[in-house]
């Protein structure tokens, strides 16, 4: 369908009547949820199937934290509503766990920086997290009017014309239309992701069903009326409904875009998220929220080490480092007003070896605690600071390799701080709109680390290396540079005359092996496997 | 990396070791043990590490009895 140029900007009509039923959105859930996964998994008991499918106690341990509940009115149409999935799905892709090298889950790269964030910059990190999920999707186990299934929350499912994020960038773009704090009715918006996809739900054997003038298409509207409440689970919406009368409207969904969600929304749609209605820069949101938080004292730390967590005053990062550092991951309550974990020589040990960062969590007690921190507790820190070499694993960032063939991106990124090693920049998650501001434009998305092992990103034939993408990853660079692999795909035999030419270079042929079992997942050549042994 | 390539390409949760000097990386980079799981040598107290194997990185540098201490953020 032809999308007439307004659709694309214009604002959605609100809604001027009354409501009821108000359900204020909120991802507080959420996030609790995610900090349910990675407390599901610190036990080091869940490993994945060889298939890499989680074993069915994570599901129910999964199952057991999850706070949604599914309202009747979603399960009336929605009865594949897989919330665990959705959940565990969300983990994964924000690394807040991931799989290591004995396929056992552990706690992820990407937990500290994403609960230690402002709520903005989570807000943001959790829709592109979202956006990026292929391993579950809305499309409902419904029929549509071709009698066609469309198998929702299930990894199995047809081949639909839109992949599932193509799916969820057309209703976050027809969300961002909405008016902030004004209540809209759903069929508004359901009308509006008509009018800018119509093949949303289409498979790609299907016609594209008949739209008629000012009316949703009743499956993309079935839809919409589900996502709205996963929107309210974001904390991007309020829901209501109209009152039951004899109006048309009556007992209609409706909902009114939240602070939160036009911020996460215009980073999405708009960069820095300012516009041209003078509204604050995403930077100004969060020196706001941070200084809130700084007002705000939520822990107290006592000389036994036990650490109260006062929940009316804290952030959902408060919750997770303390509970981080303690072994307390069992099911808990969030509705008790506070709750107290104990620390020890142990436990702290354990964070920091599952890769915590001790000055962080010096500098997060100190600033968070009501009280002064007593002296047992900061020697406990101490202690465990100074069993720590001066080597520094520093993570929490992305590293982009520039095309820059007259070095000016080069020289304006350093001018602005960023650190740049030849063709290579390295971008801090928290700098990553200051650098796409600097380059002016997103860059190619390559690899995401980890990387599936069951889709590694090489395999051996024979004593050939086929690597499976045009791209080169940054696993083993600086060997695959040396290697110069060449052709399509991209390939280099890895053999006694290769080996000979790279221990002249300074790599054993140990070393080859262990580098390239990154690459493959340990599925090596013979000649190689036999350096492991 | 493709000669071909005109755009930018990102890598994300990348994880980067830094050395007090460059003696220490270049004593890290002849262990065959450590030398696989470094991916790239940045400069001379600098490297991209195994983002995939951290638990065996951090095993491999304790033996070594250089227990090392993870920053975030701080590339």
């Amino acid at each position: 369908m032809d999308t007439p140029v307004d659709v694309q900007s214009t604002v959605l009509s609100s809604w001027s009547g009354e409501v009821e039923s108000i359900l204020p959105g909120s991802d507080a859930d959420l996030l609790r949820e995610l900090i349910g996964a990675i407390d599901a998994i610190r036990d080091g008991s869940i490993r994945l199937t060889k298939s890499g499918i989680p074993p069915k106690p994570l599901w129910s341990a999964l199952n057991d934290r999850l706070q949604w509940q599914d309202p009747r009115s979603v399960l009336y149409d929605w009865d594949e509503v897989d919330q665990i999935r959705f959940v565990y799905c969300l983990a994964m892709e924000l690394k807040l766990i991931q799989p290591d090298e004995e396929r056992t889950l552990v706690p992820g790269a990407g937990a500290d920086a994403f609960f230690l964030s402002s709520p903005a910059r989570r807000g943001v990190m959790l829709a592109r997290a979202y956006r990026n999920v292929t391993d579950w999707d809305e499309r409902c186990d419904a029929r549509n009017t071709q009698g066609h299934r469309q198998n929702f929350g299930q990894t199995f499912r047809r081949d639909f014309r839109l992949d599932a994020g193509e799916v969820r960038q057309v209703l976050l773009r027809a969300l961002h239309q909405a008016p902030l704090f004004e209540w809209v009715l759903a069929d508004a918006l359901a009308l509006r992701v008509t009018e800018l996809q119509t093949s949303l739900l289409i498979s790609e054997d299907d016609t594209a069903p008949p739209v008629f003038p000012g009316e949703p298409e009743p499956e993309i509207r079935r839809l919409v009326h589900y996502w709205v409440f996963l929107a309210a689970r974001f904390g991007w919406v309020d829901l209501a409904r109209t009152p039951e009368t004899d109006a048309p409207e009556s007992g209609q969904r409706v909902f009114r875009l939240t602070a939160h969600g036009r911020v996460v929304l215009r980073a999405l749609f708009q960069g820095d998220g300012s516009d041209s209605t003078g509204g604050d820069t995403f930077a100004a949101v969060e020196a706001e929220q941070r200084e809130a938080q700084r007002a705000r004292r939520p822990l107290t730390v006592l000389p036994t080490l036990d650490v109260v967590v006062y929940r009316r005053e804290s952030d959902v990062g408060d919750e997770y480092l303390v509970r981080r550092i303690s072994d307390d991951f069992a099911i808990t309550d969030w509705d008790e007003p506070t709750h107290t974990y104990r620390w020890n020589r142990a436990t702290l040990q354990t964070a920091l070896r599952q890769g915590m960062d001790a000055s962080v969590i010096r500098s997060l007690v100190l600033d968070r605690s009501a009280s002064p921190v007593p002296a047992t507790a900061l020697a406990l820190l101490d202690d465990a600071e100074r069993t720590l070499g001066s080597l520094k694993l520093s993570w929490g960032g992305s590293a982009v390799e520039l095309y820059d063939p007259d070095g000016r991106l080069s020289r304006a990124l350093q001018e602005q701080g960023f650190q740049v090693f030849d063709d290579l920049v390295l971008v801090p998650w928290t700098r990553w709109i200051d650098f796409t501001h600097v380059v002016g434009q997103e860059p190619t998305e390559a690899f995401d680390y980890p990387i599936d092992p069951e889709e590694p990103l090489g395999r051996f034939e024979g004593n050939t290396l086929l690597l499976e993408w045009p791209l080169l990853p940054m696993v083993a660079r600086d060997l695959l540079d040396a290697l110069e692999p060449s052709g399509e795909p991209l390939q280099i035999v890895v053999d006694e005359a290769c080996l000979a030419r790279l221990a002249r270079l300074g790599w054993s042929p140990r070393a080859v092996a262990e580098a390239l079992a990154g690459v493959t997942a340990n599925q090596l050549s013979r000649r190689l496997k036999s350096e492991l042994r | 990396m493709s000669e071909a390539r005109a755009t930018h390409v990102a890598h994300h949760h990348v994880v980067l070791l830094t050395t007090p000097d460059a003696a220490t990386l270049d004593a890290l980079l002849e262990r065959p043990d450590v030398r696989g799981l470094v991916w790239r040598r940045l400069d001379e107290t600098r490297a991209l590490v195994d983002a995939e194997r951290m638990a065996l990185v951090r095993k491999r540098l304790t033996e070594q009895g250089k227990a090392p201490r993870f920053l975030l953020g701080a590339l």
